[in-house]
């Protein structure tokens, strides 16, 4: 297993951004409708219901972990079907190993890139949060888009894993369903964790949206529900393992084995 | 000075072995061709040349060094037409182009002079902001070998680079492949034409279930397997026996496939041939210069014959 260089990883974010050109506008739709569906639905809904959840309402309890939430989503959605399609249906990799390209960039320029497309859903969503009032620490914009940052990273690389080992687009649903759909309900973004089970809230902490949450909301408002400094270690370490994964799995699908 | 060397290379998928510990040697500065019909392992072994795939064992050295250290320094200076289209759909033509040009780190300056030129020289000129949807098979493969020459490289692997094209574009693919030639690039060229490896290539390997059958100069290995001339004859089909048998008594080399004999006469033989031909019902006569097809066909009837 080669080390990844940075600069041909590089090379590899500036082919799908140059892409991503072309179609920005559906993009850029998107991320700016979707949160604005999504708090305008829910504070109608359910805020009515609930009063306060932990001393804040309910749009304030829901607004850090709903940046997590798209995050996450948009890290997979790329690193999926995206990433599928360049790698599968595309050839796009191939095309890349015959330049000094190795593997490793290429996954590297990946993860970069479904990172990035996070950072950028996070960066709309806190413009967003700030224009309707629910977001006012100003401050803590760095630390809130680093912890974006590694959750990005972590979910694209997550979904790489799963690209490199699937043989078409309908395999993708037992990973939504499985996994994503079971962490944004689960992961202290709607509801706040500790109404659940104590057994399956620890569960919960072996997968890192939970973390990611618990350190928005410290970051958000001071509340440390859960531990953020904890959080972000397990984050630190996650990024390099499921890095190293994908690179280890794309490997193992491009390259047949002797 | 040979600028790729292999020595008791092998490659296997499993159980199978795809390339059967080959030995060959390609000079700077030469057009070497990789016949055989599909399945023989060209592919298999130019994707090993250009650092793709590892090789199981043996040695493979290109340009000087093992494809497996430092991989990124050698495919710099290595050319890939490879026989799958992978052009990027998602770019346009031109940038294609630019982006790969990026992959090798060429400055963008550069690469767009460099694009200009090779889109000038496919003849691809009007076509810089085209979807590669919209292109022609032929129009694919010429921005194949424009987009595999962005780098310059010493070294340019053609994986069956016209299979596939009509005639027009495949003369135009040739003669692009000759001037590169004068220009002095190392070329290996894979293919199951043989008229395409007689007229391009200076060296030729025929390769069958991964290993090399014979290898040389297109006219010497000609001139060695079948002799210099070839005479088709279509005999009916009550006297075809008769015949073999006559020209197995007059020594006359032969392949019979279908209705069709394939007589190899030696220098002095063909008229005689000719003559007996002339004695039985026969619907066809072709008398001509021997080619690469020849010995194709011979090593392929060899096959049916296993
Ligand atoms: N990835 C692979 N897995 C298993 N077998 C393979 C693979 N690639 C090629 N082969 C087999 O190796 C043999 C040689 O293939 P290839 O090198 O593509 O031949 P050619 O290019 O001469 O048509 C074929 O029998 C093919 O089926
Ligand atoms: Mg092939």
């Amino acid at each position: 297993m080669n080390s990844p260089n940075l600069k041909r990883g590089l090379h590899v974010w500036r082919r799908n951004f140059d892409v991503f050109k072309s179609y920005y506008i559906p993009s850029l739709t998107r991320n700016i409708l979707e949160p604005l569906i999504l708090l305008f639905g829910l504070g109608l809904g359910i805020g009515t219901l609930v009063e306060t959840v932990n001393g804040l309402s309910y749009l304030e309890f829901i607004a850090p972990g709903m940046l997590v939430s798209f995050g996450m989503i948009t890290a997979t959605f790329e690193c999926t079907f995206g990433a599928y399609t360049r790698m599968a249906e595309q050839k796009v990799y191939n095309n890349m190993l015959a330049t000094p390209l190795a593997i490793e960039d290429i996954v590297l320029g990946e993860i970069l890139w479904g990172t990035t497309k996070t950072l950028f859903s996070a960066m709309v969503m806190l413009v967003i949060l700030m224009l309707i009032g629910l977001f006012k620490e100003f401050a803590m914009i760095p630390l809130i888009l680093l912890n974006m940052l590694a959750l990005g990273a972590t979910f694209s690389a997550l979904a790489i894993c799963v690209s490199a080992n699937v043989s078409n687009y309908e395999s993708f649903n037992f990973y939504f369903t499985i996994v994503i759909t079971p962490l944004m309900l689960f992961s202290g973004i709607y509801f706040p964790a500790d109404k659940m089970p104590e057994w399956f809230e620890n569960l919960m902490l072996a997968f890192p949206t939970p973390h990611a949450v618990n350190i928005n909301h410290y970051l958000f408002y001071g509340i440390n529900s859960g531990d953020a400094i904890t959080g972000a270690i397990y984050l630190l370490l996650f990024v390099p393992v499921a890095v190293m994964t994908a690179g280890y799995f794309v490997r193992k699908r491009l390259i047949p084995a002797g | 000075m040979s600028i790729v060397e292999a020595v008791r290379l092998k490659r296997s998928f499993g159980d199978f072995l795809a390339v059967a510990g080959i030995d060959f040697s390609i000079d700077s500065g030469s057009c070497y061709g990789l016949l055989g019909p599909n399945g023989a392992g060209k592919t298999t072994t130019v994707k090993m040349i250009q650092g793709f795939l590892p090789r199981s064992s043996g040695s493979l050295m290109v340009m000087g060094r093992d494809i497996e250290s430092k991989p990124a320094k050698t495919k710099s200076q290595i050319g890939v037409v490879p026989q799958e289209n992978n052009l990027d759909r998602d770019l346009t033509v031109l940038q294609n182009l630019l982006t790969y040009a990026r992959y090798f780190d060429i400055s963008p300056n550069e690469a767009v002079s460099r694009a200009e030129e090779l889109l000038r020289f496919l003849e691809l000129d009007g076509k810089w902001e085209a979807q590669i949807t919209a292109l022609s098979g032929g129009m694919q493969r010429r921005l194949a070998i424009a987009r595999s020459l962005i780098n310059r490289p010493r070294l340019l692997i053609l994986d069956e680079p016209t299979t596939g094209l009509d005639p027009e574009a495949r003369h135009l693919i040739w003669r692009r492949i000759q001037t590169l030639k004068q220009q002095g690039v190392t070329i290996i060229l894979t293919t199951h034409y043989m008229e395409e490896a007689e007229r391009l290539c200076d060296f030729v390997a025929m390769m069958n279930n991964g290993t090399i059958l014979m290898e040389g100069k297109p006219a010497d290995l000609i001139e060695k397997e079948v002799g210099k001339e070839v005479i088709e004859a279509t005999i009916s089909k009550t006297e075809i026996e008769k015949f073999s048998l006559e020209m197995e008594r007059m020594n006359i080399k032969q392949e019979q496939r279908g209705e069709t004999v394939y007589l190899y006469p030696n220098k002095t033989g063909s008229e005689n041939v000719l003559q007996k031909v002339m004695e039985y019902r026969h619907s066809s006569l072709i008398h001509r210069k021997a080619s690469l097809e020849d010995i194709f066909l011979k090593l392929a009837g060899r096959k049916l014959d296993e």
